[in-house]
Parts: structure tokens; sequence; C-alpha cells
């Protein structure tokens, strides 16, 4: 009975320590945001039901850049993800599909809202770009990516600070 | 014939008594073996020519005198630089507190320069361009061209050569959610 007890007790105190241990590296330092548009001069009932159309501003704020220029714009997906200190993170925007990720780390910070990161562009399994963005909060990082449908793809990628709020809950 | 270990010692001239002549009688009818002893008694005698007389090895009371003595005398012989360590070991005191002060210095210094928001003359660096990216494209017939678009206030990265989404591919049920979401899309403004 007290061999027991004391596993128990040993047990506990172990649960303890181990909830009690944090991990600075996961501190959560910005939330990144993914979005997944889809410009087209053509026929945009192409991309099927489940698209969601874009805010004006949205609209607006893409077609101002030439390259980006397309007469409409839908919303295929988006998702928002932590970005941690040290560790790597994910972000799916067409979940539960895997046909677009995003993988994003910190890298440095360059000065109070300048960050350096780390981004990967997935398609299809396959990386297709890396780079080393100086990411600044609400000026997105803009990728006028593949073709789908008679339009292209628009992988918007934007950070922000603070952290999603479920994260705090966690 | 003598074993083997007898005609080593009788070669190096360590047999006495019965045993030596036994050998001895032996070799008489063995130029080889006399040639051997022969050419063992030359190095012998080189040796013993130019090497040193081997010295007693010292008692312990001895050996630890010995160095004593050898320590006074060294001490003795550095009498004259005794100015000259006195300086060394006066910088020795002084360096660290050099070192230290070169550090606040440094750290007075690194505070003047970088600006403040309220006293820097300079924008702010969120205004000025973003250091350009390095772009790396492993897929092949892929490149990417990097600029920063002022109308868009966006960086842009335009990808030429990449395979087109199969059409085939549909857009998940899930995919596209009301923003903000009830788990994920609540951003605190205020990062604790």
């Amino acid at each position: 009975m007290n061999r027991r007890r004391a596993i128990t007790l040993m047990a506990l105190l172990g649960t303890g320590v181990a909830t009690g241990q944090t991990d600075p590296g996961k501190d959560v330092i910005g939330t990144v945001t993914v979005v997944v548009y889809y410009g087209t001069n053509g026929d945009p009932s192409a991309a099927g039901p489940r698209t969601k159309a874009v805010p004006a501003e949205v609209a607006t704020r893409l077609s101002r850049e030439q390259k980006l220029r397309f007469s409409k714009y839908l919303e295929l997906g988006r998702d928002m993800m932590p970005l941690y200190r040290t560790y790597e993170n994910w972000a799916k925007p067409v979940h539960p599909s895997q046909e677009i990720l995003l993988r994003f780390e910190a890298q440095s910070h360059l000065s109070k809202d300048l960050m350096r990161m780390d981004v990967e562009l997935w398609l299809s399994q396959k990386k297709i770009l890396k780079t080393d963005a100086a990411m600044t909060p609400d000026k997105p990082l803009l990728v006028l990516g593949p073709e789908w449908r008679g339009g292209r793809l628009i992988i918007s990628v934007e950070l922000k600070p603070g952290k999603p709020k479920s994260q705090d809950e966690e | 014939m003598p074993d083997e270990e007898m005609l080593a010692l009788w070669v190096e001239d360590e047999l006495t008594g019965e045993s030596a002549a036994t050998v001895n009688a032996w070799a008489v009818a063995q130029p080889e073996w006399l040639a051997r002893r022969e050419q063992a008694r030359q190095i012998k005698g080189l040796l013993r020519a130019h090497l040193p007389a081997a010295e007693e090895p010292p008692y312990a009371d001895f050996f630890n005198s010995r160095i004593s003595r050898e320590i006074g005398r060294e001490a003795v012989s550095v009498e004259p630089a005794t100015s000259v360590k006195v300086t060394a070991s006066f910088w020795r005191f002084f360096l660290p507190a050099t070192a230290v002060a070169g550090m606040a210095l440094c750290f007075w210094a690194g505070t003047r320069v970088v600006p403040t928001p309220s006293s820097s003359p300079l924008p702010p660096v969120a205004n000025a361009p973003a250091p350009m990216p390095v772009l790396y494209t492993p897929e092949q017939g892929v490149t990417a061209a990097f600029f920063n678009s002022s109308p868009a206030h966006a960086e842009v990265i335009v990808l030429d050569g990449v395979a087109a989404i199969p059409d085939s591919f549909e857009v998940p049920e899930t995919a596209s959610v009301e923003e903000p979401a009830p788990a994920t899309a609540v951003i605190d403004p205020l990062p604790r």
C-alpha cells in the first residue's frame, strides 16, 4: 500500500514538473495568415461553388499591381497559424487538402516591425519556392503562383503581431 | 647444439663457467656464430665510445632538494626583471577594468547610434524598403522574380514556369472559412 502511495505521489510530482516546464522556443511571436486567391479574367464560376468573394479592399489592392491584375478575384481558402520563436510551422490554406502548403519559420528580427522569415511554398507535395522575405505587419507577401482553371492562384502571406486567441487558451 | 636462449646469451658474452665453455667448444666449428658474436662486440664497443656513462639515479631527498635549489637559482637570475614583472602584474589587474570600461563604452555608443522612433530624423524602418530576399526555386524550369509593389503596398513574387494545378483539384468545403474563425482567427492585439 505504501509503495502504491509512493508511486502515485511520484507520478503526480512528475506531472507537475512536466507541466511546469516551458519551452521558450514555443513562444508565439506573431501570427501568419495565408490566403489563397483565385484571379481570373474568364468565368469565375469555373472555380466551383466552394469559393468566397473577396472584400472590395483586397480586390482593389490586388488590382493596383499590374502583375496581379485580373477582372475577378475569389478566395479559395485561408489558414492562420502561430509563428514560433524557434520552431517552424505549416499553414494549410486549402485544408484538408495538401495541394498548397506553406512552411514558415522566424529567422531574425531586423527591427521592431521588420522580421526576416524563411518561407517555403509547396505545391502538389513539391517545394516550388523558398525565400527569406523580410515581413512587416500589414504588408503582405503576394506570390503569383500556378495556373488553375483558366486563372492563376495568388498566395498571400501576412504577418501580424500577437497570437491567435486559441494559443492563449492553450 | 645449444638452445636458442643459450646462444643468445653467448653472443652477448653473458655466459659464464661451464655453460660458456660448452658453447665455446661448439662454436669453434661455427664460423657464422663466431661472426655474430664479433659483430655484437663491435656494436657494444661503439655504444660505449659514444654514449656517456650512466648516471646514478638520484635519491628522492636529493631530487627534491635539487629542484628547490634550481628554483632558487632561477629566481635569483630573474631578479633584474622585477620591474617588468611589477608592470605586468599591474596591467593584469588593470585589464579587466579596461575591458569592462570598453564594453560599457560600446554599449553607450550603441544606444547613441541606434535611432529611436522619437528622436531619429530617419523615417521608420517599416517604411524603408525591405532588404532584397533570396529566392530559390528548386524545381527545374521555375523562375521567380521579386519586387516591392507600392500601389499594392505589398512584396510581390512572380513565379513563372510552375506546373498548373490540375483542374481536377476541387476546393475543399472547409478551406475558406469566415473571418474571424471561431478557433484561430481572433487576434490578440496586445501580445503578452
